[in-house]
């Protein structure tokens, strides 16, 4: 690339060396020239300065590709910089248009000695070739973040303006053109042209107003050098100087162009000058807006990025990154936020929040109460409310009054705090919370850091709710696994086969509800073989539930054969599990309700700790709850426990049903959220009491539960148990234990 | 679970009592899981230093009660009654007081109809 770059070089320079041959031969035969010679000659260096433009194009073809974003032509301070390498270069080619003014040369109009010839020759191929470096180096920064296509068209306009100038004067210096009043007004025309393109390429300057305040001053400087640069070249081209008549003779056309160039480059840099000049008191703002316009690329990239990350995962670190990025991007002093997210219509929302630079206590007082803004608790009494509201952000400004200063707010929300901009954070047209930035500073934010802020704080409701969203599948993905190692561990407590009792079929159903009650039902015998049928229901869901009635379910299994009531069963049972329920003063979470029913060889008794009552359905279709006294087991001290049992002797023929049950039964509600209830389910008993079997019987009183609820997933675990009488026990020698 | 949430749906607060040496709370909402805490943490800071010696509680606000509920009452009634004092619940709804029943409490409670009749039983003895 860079060989073929001198090569094009090397060969321009081989060109004008002809062409110093070529006036050499010239010189000895005066009679040559006229327009024809001088026409060839312009030809002829036109040829060199095509080479040189190719040769330079190419070393500067990198930098004329200006567009790429990673590019480091994007900074600010690009253009900056190729201002300072142009000014070198067209430093160079203005102290080469004074070079002839110093040398000695043997000049009168035209060249004396062949030596001269040789030496204009040579400063000539000098001149021209640096001049094509300065334009490629100008026209690099005329493409400086410009439209290219547009921009192009402009270049095209001047150069074909300066290409009219040229030939213009170049036909008038040879006399071609005779009237000098046409002359005159082509000259104005032509000119006129010129500027007016010259103008429009130093027009539009779309980096200027980026540039730091330095960095314009900077500008300003180097315009004014290039500006008086300009005027020096114009002024040694004009005037009768040896340098205007050494660049006439040696191509009195490309000298031309070089006066329409240089006062071109003048026009430019002088529009450069002022545009710097004017644009000195905006820059503060400029500067400002590019920091936002930082800030809000950062915020763009960040939500980008969150949504993809890790972040997702840990939803404290998310609210925590996204306050401290709204703390930066608004150079507040401290930030904070809160989000309430709802996963299901059901479920309780929860409460998102996160702080930086505050305590809570003080982020909640001015939330609440916009404590320490007296003007704008007036119009503003709570932010938090206002946010929710009216679905906008806004700003407080403090502006305290003398007095105030000298009464600082009491409490503890007193803050150094002194203005605050909030913005409400949106998820389906709904405020579901704020994001809030403080500032030391009175009147401290602008109406540019709330439209940041109120864009960022879309981005951050949403990746919130998606974080929200995700940590509770996760949750739930636990819970289910909880669910199921519950289901297993209820459905391996509850007994496989029922019991053979004389007289009596025995059936049970019990469902579990979707996260697993306590229900409990179990068959065991009394010391003296008296069958017992247990039902139980332990305070409590899920696995600490189960885990409970395993508790339970041991100590009856291992209490039952060395009772002799029932009675003095559920004294121990009590004792037994208090004992192993952790004496926290105060806070005691688990206890179970029991009922049981012993099948004594002489009669049945039924003892109720806390459970549901008893139904009894007799064969005529009466029935009756047996409720006797009793409290839960767990709960109280041995002796106030005892006093409360009260054991209940029941008569039963054959036909009657002794029903027990749980409270997910009679607490199953239907869509209108009515109680299924004890009449209800006490008539759907009597009216099945008649079916075929006993299992027959609990099925069909189950069906009835779940044809009601209009669902198959319970609230509560929903137990039935049947014992129906076939045949009606010998209650001649009723002897009860004591 | 938001505790902001978890405030709106309990509440517990002293009643004025013309009676001296006898604390009358309200309660209000729903005395759950939840809510339980809450209704510690009250006790905690407001009432235990006050020597809590007789104690009505004011249930005609209550809508719910559940098993951790109960659990708080149980151990409340066994620590005053260590110190040799007693709790006496008033103005149950019918929901709250059939659910007491079933699990027993009224053997373990003295319960009244009103608030009035609660606290003027202390005076009685």
């Amino acid at each position: 690339m860079r060989t073929r770059a001198l090569l094009y070089i090397a060969a321009g320079f081989v060109i004008l060396a002809i062409l110093v041959a070529m006036d050499l031969v010239a010189f000895g035969y005066p009679r040559v020239h006229g327009i024809a010679w001088e026409s060839l000659r312009a030809l002829v260096q036109a040829g060199a300065l095509l080479a040189f433009y190719r040769g330079t194009r190419r070393l500067f073809k990198r930098a004329l590709d200006v567009s790429r974003r990673d590019d480091p032509a994007q900074a600010t301070w690009y253009p900056v910089k190729l201002v300072k390498r142009f000014t070198a270069v067209f430093a160079v080619v203005v102290a080469l248009v004074l070079v002839p003014q110093l040398m000695q040369l043997a000049f009168n109009v035209r060249p004396r000695t062949p030596g001269t010839v040789i030496t204009i020759g040579l400063i000539g191929a000098v001149w021209l070739f640096v001049q094509i470096f300065a334009s490629v180096s100008f026209s690099q920064l005329l493409f400086v973040r410009q439209h290219t296509l547009r921009n192009r068209k402009r270049i095209n306009r001047w150069l074909v303006g300066i290409a009219a100038f040229s030939i213009f004067f170049f036909l008038d210096g040879q006399e071609v053109i005779a009237r000098e009043t046409i002359a005159m007004i082509f000259i104005s025309v032509l000119t006129f042209a010129l500027m007016f393109a010259a103008l429009q390429l130093g027009y539009r300057l779309p980096w200027l107003p980026y540039l730091a305040r330095k960095e314009k001053r900077t500008l300003m400087i180097l315009s004014a050098v290039n500006v008086i640069l300009a005027i020096a070249a114009l002024i040694f081209y004009t005037e009768p100087t040896k340098s205007r008549m050494v660049y006439e003779f040696y191509s009195d056309f490309w000298h031309t162009a070089s006066v329409a160039y240089i006062g071109t480059i003048g026009v430019y840099f002088t529009l450069v000058f002022f545009s710097s000049l004017f644009s000195f008191s905006s820059t503060e703002l400029v500067e400002r807006k590019s920091a936002e316009v930082k800030s809000l690329a950062r915020l763009t990239r960040f939500s980008s990025d969150v949504l993809t990350s890790e972040l997702l995962l840990d939803l404290p670190k998310l609210a925590e990154q996204i306050t401290t990025l709204a703390c930066e991007a608004t150079d507040a002093d401290a930030a904070w936020l809160e989000l309430k997210t709802t996963i299901g219509p059901s479920e309780e929302p929860e409460l998102i929040r996160s702080y930086v630079g505050i305590d809570t206590q003080t982020a909640e007082s001015i939330m609440a109460r916009a404590e320490g803004f007296p003007e704008a608790s007036r119009t503003i009494s709570s932010p938090r409310g206002e946010l929710s509201s009216s679905r906008k952000g806004f700003i407080l400004r403090k502006r305290m009054t003398v007095a105030q200063q000298l009464q600082p707010v009491n409490g503890n929300g007193t803050s150094d705090l002194h203005s605050l901009l909030a913005v409400p954070l949106i998820r389906k047209g709904e405020a579901r919370g704020g994001l809030y930035v403080a500032k030391k500073a009175e009147d401290g934010f602008d109406d540019d850091d709330l439209t940041v802020l109120e864009a960022f704080s879309d981005v951050a409701s949403l990746a919130l709710e998606t974080a929200r969203l995700l940590a509770d599948s996760i949750e739930r993905q636990k819970f289910d696994g909880e669910l199921r190692a519950a289901r297993a561990m209820h459905k391996s407590l509850l007994p496989e086969h029922f019991p053979e009792i004389p007289n009596f079929e025995v059936h049970a159903v019990s469902i579990p509800a979707y996260d697993v009650g306590g229900d409990y039902y179990d068959f065991s015998t009394l010391w003296d073989g008296s069958p017992v049928v247990v039902i139980g229901d332990v305070s409590g869901k899920g696995i600490s539930a189960s885990l409970y009635m395993a508790e339970t379910k041991g100590v009856i299994q291992a209490l039952t054969p060395i009772m002799s009531s029932t009675q003095e069963l559920l004294e121990s049972a009590n004792g037994a599990l208090l004992r192993n329920t952790p004496q926290q003063a105060v806070f005691r979470r688990n206890f179970v309700t029991l009922g049981m029913l012993a099948f004594h060889r002489n009669g049945i008794r039924y003892i109720r700790a806390g459970h549901t009552p008893l139904l009894i359905v007799r064969e005529d279709g009466s029935y009756e709850y047996v409720q006797p006294k009793g409290m839960a087991v767990g709960l109280m001290r041995q002796v106030m426990f005892n006093q409360g049992i009260e054991p209940r002797d029941i008569l039963i023929r054959k036909g009657d049903s002794i029903v027990m049950f749980s409270d997910g039964i009679t607490d199953t509600r239907d869509e209108t959220g009515e109680d299924y209830g004890y009449e209800r389910f006490a008539r759907s008993v009597v009216e099945h009491r008649c079916a075929q079997s006993a299992k027959q019987m609990t099925d069909r009183i189950i069906e009835d539960v779940i044809r009601f609820a209009a669902t198959s997933t319970f609230g509560d675990d929903a137990t039935v148990i049947v014992a129906r009488c076939i045949e009606t026990p010998g209650q001649s020698s009723l002897v009860l234990p004591s | 679970m938001s505790e902001q949430n978890v405030n709106e749906r309990f509440d517990v607060r002293e009643a004025e009592t013309s009676v001296s040496g006898i604390i009358t709370l309200e309660l209000s909402g729903q005395l759950d899981a939840h809510t339980a805490p809450i209704f510690e943490r009250y006790l905690e800071e407001r009432v235990r230093g006050k020597g809590m010696k007789h104690l009505v509680l004011d249930f005609s606000k209550l809508d719910y009660i559940s098993s951790a509920g109960l659990g708080v009452l149980m151990g409340l009634i066994e620590e005053i009654r260590a110190n040799g004092g007693d709790m006496r619940l008033a103005s149950l709804p019918d929901k709250i007081y059939h659910v007491l029943d079933l699990l027993g409490f009224p053997v373990v409670f003295k319960i009244f109809k009103t608030r009035e009749e609660a606290v003027s039983s202390f005076a009685n003895g």
